[in-house]
């Protein structure tokens, strides 16, 4: 038998914390595992949330698909004493985070040598918590970005390696801005890991006194409130797209907003064409629904067959 | 059979994947083969920079007998010792099976992430013909376990076969990165 001088690989050893879908009802191509995997790291396993594996639309996820692809193990979540003791199974160099859903334990941070680094998909210390891509998007942030940080077990507070930036135009759907920010995310981790991994890049704390917080998004938070003002009401279309959903009653029947513009009411016969809502202030044009029946349709569709 | 002055056989040649015979009598003639055993892996070893020769079977210098010989020291080239086992068995596989890279003198560049167990104990013979009793873990475990497959007619690669990704290469520089597989099968070590 022969040995090679270098017995063990050169590789670097990583564990996979996360799914990948960075915003709500997304979906993803995984792109930040595949990255590592081609930038030639060694994935111990892939740690995903037991949840979002049994999810309602009964998807498979993603990452697992990915996973499997390379016989990189899945690890589902149970208990947190059961994931200790699963994640002890795989030692690794360090973890690498993105969307798990669930607040990692100080415990699990301390299995890694080199800690575990996290991409939040927002230009923190704005927008910590669960939904940063909708919390921008409801505020008509005209620009987002991903961050690297080091996790801590305080929420998103940990300090940032590296940040990248991606200019909003108001328009973008939660999908799209999801698939930017995730293709950034898996670019920036990529080139700034051999540093972090040798100890020469540096992490920037976070200025707590400027930290905001994305809120958890509740199903009621997708009932349209025609007090708020138009231009709200847009944004909420797009950010609660797939989940919460936009909904509201029109005509007594309960439909899901799919696509909507802010408008000004014209005149005469296309006013009864399109069908267009008025909120306060300003006026939301309804372009794209789901009827009661689950069809999709335009606004101009359901106003000629629903009213009356 | 001792004309054969120790020429290490390579895959695909089918010999490697024969049973080795039970030495019966430690005569000089076996004496002689394991000393060709000696000389032909330190010869190998002079060509190759960035690999250290760590054991051999007899039957890599095709000769067909159960021996192996394992080099004392893994690390050091300079030492050129080796301990001898004569019809070695493995009585006890413990511990878990651990991946990790193997290369082989018969199988030339390529190496492999292959599942060994950690601890095995082996009986054995050693050159004045004395029971030995070896308790190993470790990389000596894994070098036994290699060597007594060659007496058994297995390979390394027989071990990972099915797993394309198990496979690395070694580079010019020594470095191990990963094997394009159906290159590999190509070259019809994979085939008995």
């Amino acid at each position: 038998m022969s040995k090679s001088k270098k017995p063990t690989s050169s590789k670097t050893k990583l564990l996979f914390f996360g799914n990948e879908r960075i915003a709500t009802a997304v979906t993803t191509a995984a792109p930040t595992l595949q990255a590592l995997i081609d930038a030639g790291y060694e994935i111990e396993a892939v740690v995903a949330s037991h949840v979002d594996s049994i999810s309602r639309q009964k998807r498979d996820l993603e990452i697992g698909i990915v996973a499997h692809r390379h016989n990189i193990p899945v690890i589902l979540l149970g208990d947190k004493i059961e994931l200790i003791k699963k994640v002890k199974k795989h030692p690794a160099e360090m973890g690498v985070l993105v969307a798990f859903g669930r607040i990692i334990p100080q415990g699990i941070i301390d299995l890694f040598p080199k800690g575990i680094i996290n991409i939040h998909p927002s230009l923190l210390p704005m927008y910590r918590g669960s939904t940063p891509l909708e919390a921008a998007m409801l505020n008509g942030a005209i620009e987002t970005g991903v961050s690297i940080m080091h996790l801590s077990a305080e929420m998103d507070a940990g300090p940032v390696f590296a940040q990248a930036r991606v200019s909003l135009n108001g328009s973008e759907t939660k999908q799209e801005l999801a698939d930017r920010l995730s293709d950034l995310g898996a670019k920036t981790l990529v080139k700034i890991l051999p540093a972090i991994l040798d100890g020469s890049a540096t992490a920037k704390p976070q200025d707590e006194k400027t930290a905001t917080y994305s809120q958890i998004l509740k199903k009621e938070d997708g009932i349209l409130d025609w007090a708020k003002p138009a231009q709200q009401l847009e944004r909420e279309v797009r950010a609660y797209a797939g989940w919460p959903r936009s909904i509201t009653r029109l005509f007594g029947h309960k439909i899901i907003v799919t696509k909507a513009r802010v408008t000004k009411p014209s005149a005469g016969d296309e006013k009864d064409k399109a069908l267009i809502m008025r909120a306060d202030p300003g006026w939301l044009e309804i372009t794209e629904l789901i009827a009661p029946s689950g069809r999709k349709m335009s606004g101009a569709d359901f106003l000629r067959g629903y009213k009356n | 059979m001792a004309a054969n002055k120790g020429i290490i056989i390579t895959l695909p040649n089918s010999h490697l994947r024969a049973k080795s015979r039970r030495v019966a009598i430690i005569t000089n003639e076996v004496r002689q083969i394991i000393e060709n055993m000696k000389s032909a892996t330190l010869d190998w070893e002079k060509s190759r920079p960035h690999e250290v020769g760590v054991a051999l079977a007899a039957i890599q210098i095709d000769q067909p007998l159960k021996i192996i010989i394992i080099r004392n020291n893994f690390d050091d080239k300079k030492d050129e010792t080796f301990s001898v086992f004569i019809n070695p068995k493995i009585m006890k596989y413990e511990g878990k099976l651990e991946e990790d890279f193997e290369g082989c003198l018969s199988v030339l560049d390529i190496y492999g992430k292959v599942p060994r167990w950690t601890k095995i104990r082996m009986r054995a013979q050693d050159e004045q013909g004395h029971e030995v009793r070896v308790k190993a873990d470790g990389f000596l475990a894994r070098v036994l376990q290699h060597e007594v497959d060659h007496i058994n007619g297995m390979v390394f690669v027989d071990h990972i076969k099915d797993h394309p990704e198990a496979f690395y290469h070694l580079t010019s520089d020594g470095k191990l990165i990963e094997s394009n597989y159906e290159q590999i099968k190509k070259t019809h070590i994979l085939e008995d």
